[in-house]
């Protein structure tokens, strides 16, 4: 984990995720926060998912209106380091991440020469 | 000596990778309208490329991000939407408009019909991008591409007055109709800073795994590479001043542009002028498809990659795959690849703002860049820019209805 | 806003497409299409261009021509514009035939002249 304060709504929020093998499986849509209204709200959780962005303005709410899917929650102990990505500790299946690309792949699959 | 013959091959793609149908279409309808009074307009479209495309280059190797990343992370999923939704209707008129000329130049070169050329076109652009290699993709394209130098030979060769060719350098505003001028500015600079560059080019850059070490190729890239790929855009423009305007010929028609090289260097210079089209036109459409994929991929978060194996970022796969059929679908309508390019440059000139101004602000950004944030020069370019952008964005429609698509 | 933008633009072109509607506008663009032709005549005339290019070519050039020929603002014009389509459609059938080029190079040559003289006068 970098030492030091994270700005996070510059430094985490719509950042890259990365799981343990380097995979890019998803975004950081929104943040679950705690203990807000006192002195250090701490990060809970990162939300990931279209969904997520009710939260986050008019044009979010209206796009989150149209998405399907759920939101997946990673637990903020799951995250190994913040750098230009927010990589994390496990394999993106594990945290039930990159479900898109993994549902995807049969279909591409199928197709002569796709690996 | 390796690293540089290897740099010397990416110049050499990116400069026949330079110039696509937007460029092709403007320049010579300028030449055959306003002869060689644009030509200052070209430097100032190229140059806006220079300075942006170095950005791009330089935020993938700080920051080890693509542009729209960057978009997103700046400001944040509702303005970062728009810029997506936006950007990718121009990458799709691009697209449409790259897959009609592709089979226009197959049909000069061929005879056979329009709309076979189409499907075949397109057919063969998936088949290509299927299977081959992308290195070997942008070194084909963009060395075949080079074929469009017989433009210059053409221009030396129509002997024009250097005279007035030098003036054309010098800005002005021009004789003749003052709205169809400034359309014409507007359109250059437009084709030359088209979205899909500077999208592909970053995520090039990040796929490359540039680093601070990589600056110098960066700035040798975008430097050198821009610069001629410019010289091509000459080559074109006053080429068609020295042999359409005296001859009261306008230029709507692709097959025009291949006849300014026929006239004066004969079959030869035909068929060069239709392979270098069709290589470059082609290379673009790859271009356009590949940024629609790049942008909704990196906006969402999957994989992406174009040295991937499909299944490797299937999401991404499908993604261009529906590009090209969504561009094919728009163009067999049968309406006019040509009309469709002056308005693809035209709606990316709108957007330029939103493309470009998360770009400068990145670059800017010491917890982005570290050490490599913009120094005077860029950030005097890149802000001379945004407001040459932001002027010519305001002023596009306008000029687009007071001009009448540049007919007067 | 910019949706109001795209609307506005999409009707002015689907009233600008097409044919130009006034006489010198018209005689300008079959002077236009008529020199062109004969650029391109005169190229198979010497052998200097490809059969699929000048076949190809020539017809788009004649559908220029013809679609001023349809909505033409006078008959003059017209007559005019039927000229060089007709010319057009040879070199488009014998798009080889070096004699047949020549015939047509002159004869283009002659209708572009015809036509600026119609624009000169309606100016």
């Amino acid at each position: 984990m970098t030492t030091g304060s994270i700005d996070l709504a510059l430094g985490v929020l719509d950042h890259q995720l990365l799981d343990v093998e380097g995979r890019r499986c998803g975004k950081v849509d929104d943040l679950e926060l705690e203990g807000l209204g006192e002195q250090s709200p701490q990060v809970v959780a990162i939300v990931t998912g279209p969904p997520a962005w009710r939260g986050r303005g008019f044009v979010g709410r209206m796009a989150s209106a149209l998405a399907r899917g759920r939101t997946v929650r990673v637990p903020w102990s799951e995250v190994s380091d913040v750098a230009s990505a927010v990589h994390l500790r496990s394999r993106a299946a594990a945290l039930r991440l990159g479900r898109g690309d993994d549902r995807a792949r049969p279909f591409v699959r199928r197709l002569p020469r796709s690996e | 000596m390796k690293k540089v013959f290897a740099i010397a091959l990416g110049i050499l793609a990116a400069i026949g990778g330079f110039v696509d149908i937007g460029d092709i279409v403007f320049n010579v309808e300028a030449g055959a309208t306003f002869g060689y009074q644009l030509l200052w307009a070209v430097v100032i479209g190229v140059g806006g490329i220079i300075t942006y495309a170095e950005m791009c280059g330089r935020v993938a190797a700080a920051s080890e991000r693509a542009v729209f990343d960057v978009v997103r992370e700046r400001l944040g999923v509702g303005t970062g939407l728009v810029a997506l939704v936006s950007g990718q209707f121009v990458n799709l008129m691009t697209l449409a408009a790259e897959i009609g000329g592709i089979a226009i130049a197959l049909q000069l070169l061929s005879g056979l019909p329009y709309r076979v050329l189409l499907v075949l076109g397109v057919v063969a652009l998936a088949l290509v991008l299927w299977f081959m290699p992308f290195g070997w993709i942008e070194r084909v394209f963009g060395y075949c591409g080079l074929a469009l130098l017989v433009f210059a030979v053409a221009a030396i060769k129509l002997e024009p007055d250097w005279g007035s060719v030098a003036h054309g350098f010098v800005p002005s505003t021009g004789s003749g109709d003052l709205a169809v001028y400034g359309y014409f500015v507007v359109g250059l600079i437009g084709a030359a800073m088209i979205p899909y560059e500077v999208y592909f080019y970053s995520s090039g850059a990040v796929e490359e795994r540039w680093r601070p070490k990589d600056l110098g190729i960066n700035r040798a890239n975008v430097l050198v590479g821009y610069s001629l790929g410019g010289l091509l855009s000459f080559a074109l423009m006053i080429s068609a001043g020295a042999l359409l305007l005296p001859a009261g010929i306008s230029a709507e028609l692709l097959g025009t542009v291949a006849l300014v090289a026929e006239v004066p260097l004969g079959q030869v210079g035909l068929i060069l002028a239709l392979v270098g089209m069709l290589f470059a036109i082609s290379g673009a459409a790859i271009d356009s498809a590949f940024s629609g994929a790049y942008n909704v991929a990196q906006f969402f978060g999957w994989e992406w990659g174009k040295y991937r194996r499909p299944a490797g970022a299937p999401r991404f796969a499908i993604a261009w795959f529906v590009m090209l059929v969504l561009g094919f679908l728009i163009v067999v309508t049968g309406v006019d690849p040509i009309l469709v390019t002056e308005l693809s440059v035209i709606f990316s000139v709108v957007a330029l703002p939103l493309t470009y101004t998360p770009i400068l602000l990145v670059a800017n950004d010491r917890a982005y860049m570290g050490a490599h944030t913009n120094g005077r020069l860029a950030n005097v370019f890149g802000v001379f820019y945004l407001v040459v952008v932001l002027v010519i964005a305001v002023a596009a429609i306008p000029l687009l209805l007071l001009s009448n698509m540049g007919q007067g | 806003m910019r949706r109001v933008a795209i609307l506005l633009t999409l009707a002015t072109l689907v009233g600008a497409c097409g044919a130009p509607s006034s006489v010198s506008k018209q005689a300008e663009a079959l002077a236009s299409t008529a020199a062109e032709g004969a650029l391109l005549a005169g190229d198979v005339a010497d052998a200097r261009s490809t059969g699929a290019f000048a076949k190809t070519h020539a017809r788009a050039l004649l559908e220029q021509a013809e679609e001023v020929r349809a909505a033409s603002a006078s008959p003059e014009l017209g007559s005019l514009a039927g000229e060089i389509v007709s010319a057009l459609r040879q070199l488009a059938s014998a798009p080889t035939d070096r004699v047949v080029a020549s015939e047509v190079e002159e004869r283009l040559e002659t209708a572009a002249k015809d036509a600026e003289e119609i624009e000169e006068s309606a100016a």
